[in-house]
Formats: structure tokens, C-alpha cells, sequence
């Protein structure tokens, strides 16, 4: 569904990602998972089009999108939830939830999926009316997957929804994710939480400075010994 | 008494007369804050859409005919596509360049467009011949004691509060102005949700410039003077007004207008007429310093 080719981004003289490639499989969760500043955010902005990237490419559905802008690109139905959430601190979470939805016309459809949302997050309609920067951490991440969700995408790209979260909340947040997948998303889901992605995904990535330096069933990786060493704190 | 009840009128006369004033500086300060709370950036050139304002209505008026209240919403419609073309020619090449760049652009494009104006129209002031205006506005509208109101100051007035109100729905009913604050906290995110930042960014720049030209129309009736540099010192008074309420602040920029021409006015009458331009100077050099986020701003305030 998703596929990138040898991708190279430099953010000035620092060369972020060197050659990355890995492609996503329609229903499918897909993790990425690697150690603080590997790259895995920037491979997400590579995808949503806001960081650019300086040679390879990136293919969804056989289509090359580097070269589309962002709004173009979450028209094709891929939606981000970014590292740290950025919910709209001074927006109320409705309005969060309807920026969501901004390239969708049908306003019916909209309250539709707002009220399926509110259904599946009850505490988010209970602020509907509140500032987004009011919500705990653990709101603000269900918010921030809720509004990515409002634009009904078909793949969505997961930075890190575990980070700052108590692991009640952490658990909650993969069961969400888990529910999202049944109901047919595709996912890529970046984590430095390796136990938890891999438990959940079908296929990882793992990156290191900007490479890929193993990839795998996620079972797999799960046994693997160098991950086991590196990200999953045994060995 | 008698010379209680005198001071009384006046103040309230005084009132009025800076209510009107504060209204006008309230339309060209919405346009600074409201674009300063998308791109961060100190339009100058803001003031000359103004001056553009007054210019394109005096004309249509005096040399094409057209009726005064049909010239006005056409100069609206020209100067916010003006305002889409300032912002697509100068400043939307600078987007990701030094913030100091674009606003040396912007100053650039203000004395740009001050002697473009020149050229068109001349140096010389400009006024309206009163036969080609309703002549309802030179009447009082009411006349309390010692306190009278034209009726050009009720419609000023009356604009002012309308367009205030139609700015309001669009800013907090509208699809569109919900993005225009989601863009002035976190672009990234909103060009993650689908948001179109710069047709965002347009439209910003259509709405203040349209309110720009609405307050040069109506200044260029209440003064009865129309001229190439008249963007210049509106500006920087609306400009003040904007910092006053807090830059980016829609709220606070209604709030710095209206308090602002009010010390205006007062300042003039009951100091000397000659202070009048240096009160809203001082206003603006006090809040820089002693509360620079404005009256109502918070530090990171939620802008537009
Ligand atoms: N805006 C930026 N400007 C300059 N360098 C950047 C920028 N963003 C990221 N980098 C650099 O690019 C590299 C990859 O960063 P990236 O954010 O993609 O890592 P990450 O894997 O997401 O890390 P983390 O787990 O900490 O989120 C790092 O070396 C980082 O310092
Ligand atoms: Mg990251």
C-alpha cells in the first residue's frame, strides 16, 4: 500500500535519513521502532509531505506522492497523529475534532463520524466544550488519534502515542489501535515502546541513525536477540 | 453648575468624537493582528491598502459616477483581491526566509505602494465634493445640549460595530476562521489535518484587507482627505492600537482601538490639539514597556 524507495532527507548538513525502505501491507500494522533521533519522525513528515526529501521515493498505492503537498497528500487518505499529539491548545476538542475533518464537504457525514467518535471516546464528548490544552496527556492522545480519525483515512501514521503516558493509559491507547486495525485501517505506528508495538503490529522496522538495520515479522523481532539486547531491556 | 454641566458636555461630546475615531482605528488594527496571528508577520503595507481604500472610492465616486454605497462594497472587493496578490507577490516567496527579510519586504512594498499612489493620483489632498455624497451625512443626527452627532458619525459607528460582528461569526462560526486560529497555533499540524495553509493565508489577508479599506473609506469621509501618505500615520496608529490589545488578538485589538482613539481625542481637547499623534505613540512606547503582551494578552495567547 505504501511503499518507500531508498529515501534520503537532510535537515541542513545533517543527513537524517539515509536511504530508508520499507513498505506498509494493506491491513496491516507496521511498527518502526529505533532509539531517540534514528529518524522515525522525519520518515513520518517524509510521508505527510511536510519535510522533504532529497532523492528516492515514497509510493502510495502506486502512486508517487513525495512530490504532492500535504493537504493533497491526506486527501489520499493519509492521516498523521504526530509525536507529542499537537492538539490545538485554544481550540475546544470539538473544534479539534471538525479540523479533522476540514477536507471533508458533506457537514451530514461529519457529525456522523463525530458522533461515532464521541461514542467510541465518551470522555471526549463529555469536553466537547473545553479547551483542548485543558485535557490530561491521556485525553489529549485519544483526542489527537479521534481528529486524525475525523478525516476517515485509510492509512494512518502513529508517532509515539504511548510517550508521557502511565501504562494503564498506554494499554488503553493499543487497545485502540487494536480496534482501529479490525475495523479494516491500515497503520504505521512509531513507538520507542518496543514491547507493546511489536505485541500489536504484524511487521516491524528496526532504524538506527537513519538506516534499517533489521526488518521482520514482528514475532520475530519479538524473539530476535539483538532486540531483545537493544529495545526490549533483556539480554 | 452652569460650568459643571459645560465640562460634562464636553467630555461626553469628547466621548463620542473618540468612540468614532477608535472604531476607524479599530477596522485597520484587526487587519495587523489578525495576519500577525497567521505568519507572524508586521504587515506595513497594511496602511496603504487603506490609503488604497479611500483612493479607489473617492474615484469611482467623483470621476466614474457610481453612487457612493455601490462604490463601497466594490473598493471592498478590490482591495481584499489586492490584499490575496501583497501577500502571493511579496510575502509568500519569503514563508520559510528570516522573518526580518519578509518585514523589510513589507516596508519595502508600503513605500512602494505610497508612490504608486502618488503617480495615479498626485500629491495634492483630495476631497469629496459634498453634492456627490448623501447629503443626510453632513445633518445632525441629534443634537443633546451641547453634544451633537452627525450622521456620518452614526454611520461610522454603525460599520464599524456590523463589520466588528460579521468578523466575530466568521472567526469562531466558520470552518474557514476555525482554521485561521488552528494555523496561528500550530501550522504543522494543520497542514498534517488537510488544512490548505496558504489559501488560509489568503483568505486572511482578503478579510483584513477589506476591513483596511472599509476604515479608508470612511476616514476619508470624516476627514474629507484623501492623500498618498494618509496610510502612513494610520498605520502606526493602528499598528499601536493592535500592540495595545495585544498583537494577534482580534478582541484586543477592538478593545486597543476603541481606547486608544479615546485617549486620542481627550488627549487633543484637553491638552492641546498638537499632542494628538504623539498620545498614541506614548500609549504604544508605555505598553512595550510595562505590559508588553497587551491588555489582552496572556503570553501565548490564542490569537486570531
Ligand atoms: N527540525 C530539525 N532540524 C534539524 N535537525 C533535525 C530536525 N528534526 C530532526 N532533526 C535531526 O534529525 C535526526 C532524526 O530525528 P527524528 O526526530 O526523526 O528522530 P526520531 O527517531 O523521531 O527520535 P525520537 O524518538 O526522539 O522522536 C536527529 O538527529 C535530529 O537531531
Ligand atoms: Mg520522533
Amino acid at each position: 500500500m505504501l511503499k518507500l524507495e531508498t529515501v534520503h532527507s537532510h535537515y541542513g548538513q545533517i543527513h537524517a535519513l539515509k536511504g530508508i525502505s520499507l513498505s506498509v501491507q494493506a491491513g496491516n500494522i507496521c511498527c518502526l521502532i529505533g532509539a531517540n533521533g534514528a529518524g522515525k519522525s522525519t520518515t513520518l513528515m517524509c510521508i505527510s509531505g511536510i519535510k522533504n526529501i532529497s532523492s528516492g521515493s515514497i509510493e502510495f498505492e502506486g502512486r508517487t506522492i513525495h512530490t504532492l503537498s500535504p493537504e493533497k497528500i491526506v486527501g489520499l487518505g493519509i492521516v498523521q497523529v504526530p509525536e507529542g499529539r499537537r492538539i490545538f491548545p485554544y481550540l475546544t476538542v470539538q473544534e479539534n475534532l471538525m479540523m479533522g475533518a476540514y477536507r471533508c464537504a458533506d457537514k451530514a457525514k461529519v457529525y456522523e463520524t463525530l458522533e461515532k467518535y464521541f461514542d467510541i471516546f465518551p470522555i471526549l464528548k463529555d469536553r466537547n466544550k473545553q479547551m483542548g490544552g485543558t485535557l490530561s496527556g491521556g485525553e489529549q492522545q485519544m483526542l489527537a488519534i479521534a481528529r486524525a480519525l475525523m478525516g476517515s483515512p485509510r492509512l494512518l501514521l502513529l508517532d509515539e502515542p504511548s510517550l508521557g503516558l502511565a501504562p494503564l493509559v498506554v494499554e488503553n491507547i493499543m487497545n485502540i489501535i487494536r480496534q482501529i486495525k479490525s475495523e479494516g485501517l491500515t497503520i504505521l505506528l512509531v513507538e520507542q515502546n518496543a514491547q507493546a508495538a511489536l505485541e500489536l503490529a504484524d511487521y516491524g522496522y528496526v532504524i538506527e541513525t537513519g538506516e534499517v538495520v533489521l526488518e521482520d515479522a514482528a514475532a520475530d523481532l519479538l524473539q530476535n536477540a539483538r532486540v531483545k539486547e537493544a529495545y526490549l531491556g533483556e539480554g | 453648575m452652569e460650568n459643571l454641566l459645560g465640562m460634562s458636555s464636553l467630555f461626553l461630546q469628547q466621548l463620542v468624537n473618540g468612540l468614532t475615531l477608535g472604531g476607524v482605528y479599530a477596522l485597520i488594527a484587526v487587519g495587523y493582528t489578525m495576519v500577525y496571528g497567521v505568519i507572524e508577520l508586521i504587515n506595513f503595507a497594511h496602511g496603504e491598502i487603506y490609503m488604497l481604500g479611500a483612493f479607489l472610492a473617492y474615484t469611482m465616486v467623483t470621476v466614474f459616477g457610481i453612487p457612493f454605497f455601490a462604490a463601497i462594497p466594490l473598493t471592498i472587493m478590490i482591495c481584499a483581491c489586492f490584499g490575496i496578490l501583497l501577500d502571493f507577490i511579496a510575502y509568500r516567496p519569503l514563508r520559510r526566509a528570516p522573518r526580518l527579510a519578509a518585514l523589510i519586504t513589507a516596508i519595502g512594498m508600503s513605500i512602494f505602494l505610497q508612490n504608486l499612489a502618488l503617480l495615479i493620483w498626485g500629491g495634492q489632498i483630495r476631497s469629496y465634493p459634498r453634492a456627490v455624497l448623501p447629503k443626510a451625512f453632513f445633518q445632525n443626527a441629534f443634537v443633546v445640549g451641547d453634544i451633537t452627532m452627525t450622521w456620518l458619525q452614526i454611520f461610522i459607528l454603525a460599520v464599524t460595530v456590523v463589520f466588528m460582528f460579521i468578523l466575530h461569526l466568521i472567526i469562531h462560526r466558520t470552518q474557514v476562521g476555525t482554521a485561521m486560529r488552528a494555523i496561528s497555533q500550530d501550522k504543522v499540524t494543520s497542514a498534517l489535518m488537510g488544512i490548505s495553509v496558504n489559501r488560509v493565508i489568503s483568505f486572511t489577508f482578503a478579510i483584513g484587507s477589506a476591513m483596511g479599506a472599509m476604515a479608508g473609506i470612511l476616514v476619508g469621509l470624516y476627514y474629507n482627505a484623501i492623500f498618498p501618505y494618509m496610510g502612513y500615520n494610520a498605520g502606526i496608529k493602528a499598528f499601536a492600537a493592535a500592540v495595545l490589545g495585544g498583537i494577534g488578538s482580534v478582541p484586543g485589538a477592538m478593545l486597543g482601538g476603541g481606547v486608544l482613539g479615546i485617549a486620542e481625542v481627550f488627549g487633543a481637547g484637553y491638552l492641546a490639539s498638537e499632542y494628538r499623534d504623539g498620545i498614541s505613540y506614548a500609549v504604544m512606547i508605555l505598553v512595550i514597556l510595562f505590559k508588553p503582551s497587551g491588555l489582552i494578552g496572556k503570553p501565548i495567547l490564542e490569537k486570531v
